[in-house]
């Protein structure tokens, strides 16, 4: 757990042209990926995500510095045991065409299968193995082409298990897939990496998922330094938000996420328990109003007041009340709907 | 989808195919002549029709070979041009590789300095039948060369058709100026070359095409394993240890080859190519080349063998141009695989 499997040590990397200069797409770049974690790379649009990932698998020759494999310079490596060594998952949709799932995973047994790329006992075994890994041993007779685009996902982790290798680098894989498939992908490689020690590098656009779940992040920041740390350390010494802040949004430090600047509607009381008062002060929020949640004592500088009267089992119910009036409502929206029209919201 | 036992059967089946129409166009043509009699020639007991055993011996029996050998060459050419440009309507005669080759064969027969001749390539002698394969060979492998460069940079299936028709436009411009300068009977025999045929190669030829090809064929039956990777694409081929520098030079090769030494003893052999590995993919309903490569080798033999029979219009002295039959088959096909493709803008 102490050395790191894979070491980038101050790596250039880009792009040569065959004629005129190198295009560096970052420099000075030195990061370290222990054994069992799972490190999310982040950063802004054209950042060179994707530049470092390939040049971190060794697809694409750097420019400058090395990358090394448990202290081997990867360049310097065969093809196949390199191959051995690190396994992708790309962002590109492969369509594979008419092959069943089981053969496109057993094709991560490509390094280690012989010239005629029969299958023996044990890479059939590791196939099955890996399909369970995912959750997928009952797609194993599918046909590729009619998966859907969360199971196609698994398929490809599942190539890359396949291919037994200490390191696994994927490009975005929750790309194209909605909320809870992603959820559910990165709980996947989260658990993989708890469970077999295997290091895993990936990128995202989903800061959400990457502050939840990764044990590291790679932050390529604006001014192309990279910073590395838990998502924790980069909350707090806002590397993170110097990263991605724009005009009109702010960093909210204490959950960890990005939201529109507060519309400053005015002030609101909620009071209440549970689910409905938390989703209740929720919608308040979202409408622009900063909103205390507090036994009701006087309308002092609140606008308006609402007592969230229904719990989890009950159908919803509470009460809106200024200090001329109040009304009882039955849903949030109708609620909202009367606030929104009494504030020109 | 990869159900080995249902290709077996298959397999079986197309096998039976090429025995039956091998002996149903050995039979059939402009003359018929009865099974029996056909059997007795091809066991060398002779017949008392003299004339017969000449049709059967030294025309049809060459020209069946000639078709079996061709047909699974282009169809082998088309199935790795497929699989690794990763584009469903490549094919030797779709991107030009096909016209590079005919440039190849224009140079040396429209220049080569010997004056009459009748059959397209008699008279040319065992180094002109080298000359003009070589010729060929080299004509689609620089044509592929140069498809393969820009396929690096332009991944549009549509823009590399584009372009692959291009080139088959250049190198036709450069073929009508030798054209321009050339002798009138060799411009003639070349002109009946382009309609394709497999009726020209006489047992002499056969000498050469048939182990050429053969090896060919035979060794793109070894490249299984790289073509399945090659499914994922190059760059997770690449992640999985295959050496992609090495295959491409593989590909260019052996498809350089097989399209380049049909065209030269053929003629160019429209949609062949491209049809046939789709017709595969279809009957085994599988991708998977180990299934691939065999079944578009037999598949490829039975088409071009049938397609051949039904230039020969059985029972009629016309022959019609080969390239319009096969043409007749592989258009549909192309057409249907555009029309199934909703999306042909992105690569596969």
């Amino acid at each position: 757990m102490n050395k790191p499997v894979l070491k980038l040590k101050d790596l250039s990397i880009g792009y040569t042209k065959r004629r005129g200069p190198e295009n560096t797409v970052l420099s000075g770049i030195s990061l370290e990926l222990f054994p069992g974690e799972l490190v999310c790379l982040i950063g802004p649009n054209g950042a060179g995500k994707s530049t470092l990932l390939r040049s971190a698998a060794g697809l694409q020759t750097s420019l400058g510095g090395a990358v090394e494999f448990m202290g081997e310079d990867i360049n310097q490596l065969n093809e196949k045991d390199r191959a051995r060594k690190i396994s992708v998952v790309l962002t590109e949709r492969a369509d594979a065409g008419m092959i069943t799932v089981f053969s496109l995973v057993s094709l991560g047994r490509y390094p280690y299968t012989p010239f005629s790329g029969k299958l023996d006992q044990a890479d059939v075994d590791i196939v099955h193995k890996a399909l369970d890994d995912v959750g997928g041993a009952d797609l194993a007779h599918r046909g590729v082409n009619t998966l859907s685009d969360g199971e196609r996902q698994k398929i490809m982790i599942a190539r890359a298990l396949a291919q037994d290798t200490d390191v696994i680098i994927l490009d975005e894989p929750t790309a194209f897939l909605d909320l809870p498939r992603r959820t559910e992908i990165i709980g996947l490689l989260k658990k993989l990496t708890r469970e077999t020690g295997k290091s895993i590098l990936l990128s995202t656009h989903d800061l959400h998922l990457a502050l939840r779940n990764a044990d590291k992040l790679w932050l390529i920041g604006r001014d192309r330094a990279i910073h590395s740390g838990a998502p924790e350390d980069l909350i707090l010494n806002q590397d993170l938000e110097k990263a991605f802040i724009g005009k009109g949004i702010y960093f909210d430090r204490l959950h960890g996420s990005f939201v529109n600047a507060f519309e400053g509607k005015g002030r609101a009381g909620i009071s209440g328990s549970g689910l409905h008062t938390v989703w209740v002060k929720r919608a308040m929020e979202r409408a622009g109003f900063s909103v205390e949640h507090k036994e009701f004592t006087s309308f002092k500088d609140l606008s308006f007041y609402v007592l969230v009267e229904s719990s989890e089992e009950e159908p919803f119910s509470c009460t809106f009340s200024t200090p001329e009036e109040s009304s009882h409502f039955s849903s949030i929206w109708d609620l909202m709907f009367y606030i929104r029209n009494h504030y020109t919201i | 989808m990869e159900n080995y036992r249902k290709s077996i059967y298959y397999f079986i089946l197309l096998s039976l195919c090429i025995i039956l129409l091998f002996f149903v166009s050995l039979s059939l043509g402009s003359v018929r002549i009865p099974f029996r009699e056909v059997w007795g020639i091809l066991l060398g007991k002779g017949s008392e029709n003299t004339r017969r055993e000449t049709i059967i011996l030294l025309f049809r029996l060459p020209r069946i070979l000639t078709a079996l050998l061709a047909g699974s060459a282009l169809s082998l050419a088309g199935l790795q041009m497929q699989t690794f440009f990763r584009n469903p309507l490549a094919g030797p005669s779709i991107l030009g590789i096909g016209s590079g080759a005919s440039l190849g064969v224009a140079l040396v027969v429209l220049t080569a300095s010997q004056g009459n001749i009748s059959r397209f390539l008699d008279g040319l002698g065992l180094y002109g039948n080298i000359g003009i394969t070589i010729a060929a060979s080299i004509g689609s492998i620089a044509v592929l060369a140069v498809i393969l460069l820009i396929s690096r940079r332009v991944k549009s299936i549509v823009t590399i058709l584009i372009l692959g028709m291009l080139i088959g436009y250049g190198t036709n411009a450069l073929v009508s100026i030798i054209i321009h300068f050339s002798v009138a009977e060799r411009v003639h025999a070349y002109i009946n070359w382009t309609f394709g045929s497999f009726g020209q190669t006489t047992w002499k030829q056969l000498r050469l095409f048939a182990p050429v090809l053969l090896a060919g064929i035979v060794l793109t039956q070894f490249g299984r394993k790289p073509m399945n990777a090659m499914l994922l694409g190059e760059t997770y081929s690449q992640s999985m240890g295959l050496r992609v520098n090495r295959i491409r030079l593989f590909m260019l090769c052996t498809t350089g080859l097989l399209t380049g030494t049909v065209t030269a003893f053929c003629g160019p052999i429209a949609f062949l190519g491209v049809a046939i590995p789709h017709l595969c993919r279809s009957l085994f309903g599988t991708s998977d080349h180990k299934i691939l490569l065999p079944g578009t080798a037999l598949m490829g033999g039975i088409i071009a063998i049938a397609a051949d029979l039904i230039a020969q219009l059985p029972g009629s002295d016309i022959v019609l141009p080969l390239n319009a039959v096969t043409a007749l088959i592989g258009t549909p096909v192309i057409a249907i695989i555009i029309i199934r493709r909703r999306n042909l803008q992105e690569t596969v």
